[in-house]
């Protein structure tokens, strides 16, 4: 049965001139695993949201869109309430109350059930996801990921239909995003509920995923199951965005045969090649940090830590989250202070970009955070700024408030910069630009160490690899021998080979 | 804070021990009363483990003992005479030494009361005036300590790109106030999506009110009208003014004694119950 059938659907926002979605035709049934991706400003926020009659954005719509064969204007409000699901990207922001269980119940309270139905509702829903013990703690005093699995919850508990959700992993760590959408998977498998979902990250759904959806400048390019739009994008300009698996069964096997896992791409793979090695030229050392401790509120982060940052190089920090990698680029930086060990820099300014960027921008638009500063016409070139001039800061999306941040960074003139995580919530395609720009820096002249999760962007483009381990530095040393041998910590095509 | 029964007790019994706890500290200013509520919300605060800040309370007594006197001139018993030619009475000593200790009990019964009626419990209270309320209630308990996380983390930041200490604190809040109305926005969002704008709001709470409670709280009520009777009657009575006249009346005392100790001795009954109640399973650790 069809649960959403979307007719001829355009939408253009009341504001611009273009329209943001085009001739779109899609048709969700009922228990269907839907995955839409596509590059970052792709319309894909715009497309789910119209979905959820309650936060539709305002403008001018036109064509059908129907939900369980009714238009979706003409639903009963409450049923939209009570059917529809909605988690969105921040999860911070769209927690409401203060403690985890009045969260849960949130919604059960607004469509006015009695306080016994909503406690066993909750309970059962807390004890599906785990999250029992996170019950009558407060909202500010658990991770992200943790309250984007309440996010979740906190709609399951209403039993609805359908769940949209709109990029959910994007501002959580890889192994709590995994997690995530395992649980989806599930929900989706026990209880046929309905998922519509956009996501970067598409080697951890497409085993659950019976639908892929491209989109590409406000339109549909692909809609299909898994296998056909892969086949369909091999040796197009998309084929970036499918994940390493696909990526490497598809070349190996010049676009027959699309893996989904590990086992069947192994199955698929020629034999050993030969990788060669490159060659990195050694310029001496920019920051020396020998046996340091550092800690804060008496609990040690940095535990006899010993690392060489080499110049002009991009250096990655690997590890966990909490492994005191972000402790780490602040004592760099020489923020914080070591209390024991040895400490020697040379340079002259070390710049970090925070985990959150939002928090350098300060103007009303990107042109006036660029204002007055010499020599930005340079920087501006290399970032490809200019068509985001006139946009606020934080209307871009995650991928391009990264550009300009690190864009305002280099006008400071930094020999180190020093980069928290800066491939959250970029797109593949732009991820691939971005890693290319970064090398284009430390070609000039720019010392880069950045700490990611995302191995396979790190291997891509750094010249050293190092990783953190409750505080420590396990291990050092350029990519290929970093990478030689390594378990969990490889790339995809690394485990492959 | 998991163990303590008073604790787990209905939000209304909290309340209302609170509110008869503290109203009879203040209403009676009698000797006897003040000392039991004194020793009985201290060794309360103690059981839970809070920290009493004993050196602010000292210093606040000595203000109040110092200060009375040098205003207060009335009574009969004249100590001695100040330069500037007003007395020192005894009663006035006396009166301040007791106020003091008053107001001391009335800030550790306070105390107490933030310990054991926590934000939850308030809020479960408040809903039966205001669901609306209570929810905006719990959204700025929610919201406030992410605002000033947030300030904090702006001006962390901009401290390393800014070198003018002004421009990093205006900077700071413009960023944070900027974030902040986004923020909304999402929250709004998020709020109209579960159903906010529709009528019938109900309130979830996890309270149960059983018969324990009722007993609590029917002791609670007797005890006070008691005290009440006791205080009306004039049997458990100080005048300070001009010259002292104290009335004590054992029952008083006793009933005064019982509602001040209450958490107390609900702690040591569910203790004795847990520990000799008839337990024949002993545990393997």
């Amino acid at each position: 049965m069809e649960q959403y059938k979307i007719k001829k659907m355009s939408f253009k926002y009341n504001m611009n001139n273009k329209e943001t979605l085009k001739d779109i035709d899609l048709t969700v049934n009922k228990g269907d695993f839907v995955t839409i991706f596509g590059k970052s400003g792709s319309g894909k926020s715009t497309l789910l949201s119209l979905l959820k009659p309650q936060i539709a954005p305002v403008g001018v719509l036109k064509g059908d869109i129907l939900f369980e064969g009714k238009k979706l204007e003409d639903i009963d409000k409450k049923d939209s309430v009570l059917k529809i699901g909605f988690v969105f990207q921040d999860p911070e922001a769209q927690c409401v109350t203060d403690k985890v269980y009045h969260e849960l119940a949130f919604g059960l309270e607004s469509l006015g059930v009695d306080s016994k139905t909503i406690k066993l509702r909750v309970s059962e829903v807390s004890d599906f996801f785990h999250i029992d013990e996170l019950f009558y703690k407060d909202i500010n005093k658990i991770s992200g990921g943790q309250k984007q699995l309440i996010n979740l919850a906190s709609i399951m508990v209403m039993k609805p239909e359908v769940i949209i959700l709109d990029e959910p992993t994007s501002q959580v760590s890889p192994i709590i995003a995994r997690e995530f959408l395992n649980t989806l998977g599930m929900i989706n498998r026990e209880f046929g509920t309905t998922i519509i979902l956009s996501e970067h990250r598409l080697f951890d759904v497409i085993k659950f995923s019976n639908k892929l959806v491209l989109m590409d400048e406000g339109r549909i390019i692909e809609s299909s199951d898994v296998d056909t739009v892969c086949k369909k994008l091999y040796k197009t300009e998309y084929f970036e965005l499918l994940p390493e698996v696909v990526k490497i069964s598809l070349t190996e096997t010049e676009g027959k045969i699309v893996a989904h896992d590990i086992v069947e791409c192994k199955n698929v793979i020629k034999k050993n090649k030969i990788v060669e090695k490159k060659q990195i030229k050694d310029e001496g050392d920019i920051v020396k940090l020998k046996d340091i401790w550092f800690k804060y509120k008496d609990v040690d982060v940095l535990r006899d830590l010993t690392i060489d940052i080499k110049k002009n190089r991009i250096t990655s920090i690997i590890g966990q989250n909490g492994s005191g990698k972000s402790t780490l680029l602040l004592l760099i930086s020489d923020i914080i202070k070591n209390y024991r060990g040895k400490k020697s820099k040379a340079f002259n300014k070390a710049l970090m970009l925070p985990q959150n960027v939002k928090t350098l921008f300060t103007k009303d638009t990107v042109k006036l955070e660029f204002d007055g500063v010499s020599g930005k016409d340079e920087v501006i070139k290399l970032f490809e700024l200019e068509d985001l001039f006139d946009k606020h800061p934080f209307d871009l999306s995650g991928g391009e408030q990264q550009k300009v941040a690190i864009a305002k960074l280099l006008l400071n003139k930094p020999d180190l910069l020093l980069l928290d995580e800066p491939t959250k919530a970029m797109d593949a395609i732009f991820k691939k630009k971005f890693g290319d720009k970064l090398k284009d820096i430390a070609q000039s002249g720019v010392t880069v160490v950045l700490v990611t999760h995302d191995i396979d962007f790190a291997a891509s483009i750094s010249d050293y690899m190092a990783l953190m381990f409750n505080g420590e530095i396990i291990t050092s040393n350029t990519t290929d021998e970093f990478l030689n041998g390594n378990m969990f910590y490889n790339t995809i095509r690394n485990r492959l080979i | 804070m998991q163990k303590d029964e008073f604790y787990k007790m209905h939000p209304v019994v909290n309340i209302a021990y609170f509110i008869v706890a503290i109203l009879l500290t203040i209403c009676f200013l009698h000797p006897v009363i003040i000392f039991i509520s004194f020793v009985f919300a201290t060794l309360y605060l103690m059981y839970n483990k809070v920290n009493l800040h004993i050196v602010s309370f000292l210093i606040m007594l000595i203000c109040v003992i110092l200060i009375n006197p040098l205003v207060n001139h009335q009574g009969v018993t004249t100590l001695f005479y100040m330069f500037s030619g007003n007395p020192i009475t005894l009663e006035s000593i006396l009166y301040g030494v007791f106020a003091g200790f008053m107001i001391i009990s009335v800030i550790l019964w306070f105390n107490c009361y933030m310990v054991i009626v926590t934000s939850d419990k308030f809020i479960y209270l408040f809903s039966k005036i205001s669901k609306k309320l209570s929810l905006m209630f719990s959204m700025i308990l929610r919201f406030v300590p992410l605002l000033v996380g947030r300030l904090k983390e702006c001006y962390n930041y901009q401290k390393l790109v800014t070198k003018n200490k002004l421009k990093v604190v205006t900077n700071a809040f413009y960023m944070t106030s900027s974030w902040a109305l986004e923020n909304a926005i999402i929250t709004s969002k998020s709020l109209k999506a579960r159903g906010y704008e529709l009528k019938h709001r109900s309130s979830f709470n996890m309270y149960k009110f059983s018969t324990r409670d009722k007993v609590m709280l029917l002791v609670i009520i007797l005890l006070f009208c008691v005290l009440c009777f006791f205080y009306v009657n004039e049997m458990l009575y100080i005048r300070y003014f001009p010259s002292i006249v104290i009335n004590t009346q054992v029952i008083g005392i006793l009933a005064s004694v019982l509602l001040f100790s209450l958490p107390f001795l609900v702690n040591l009954y569910y203790f004795l119950m847990y520990k000799f109640g008839g337990n024949k399973w002993s545990s393997i650790r």
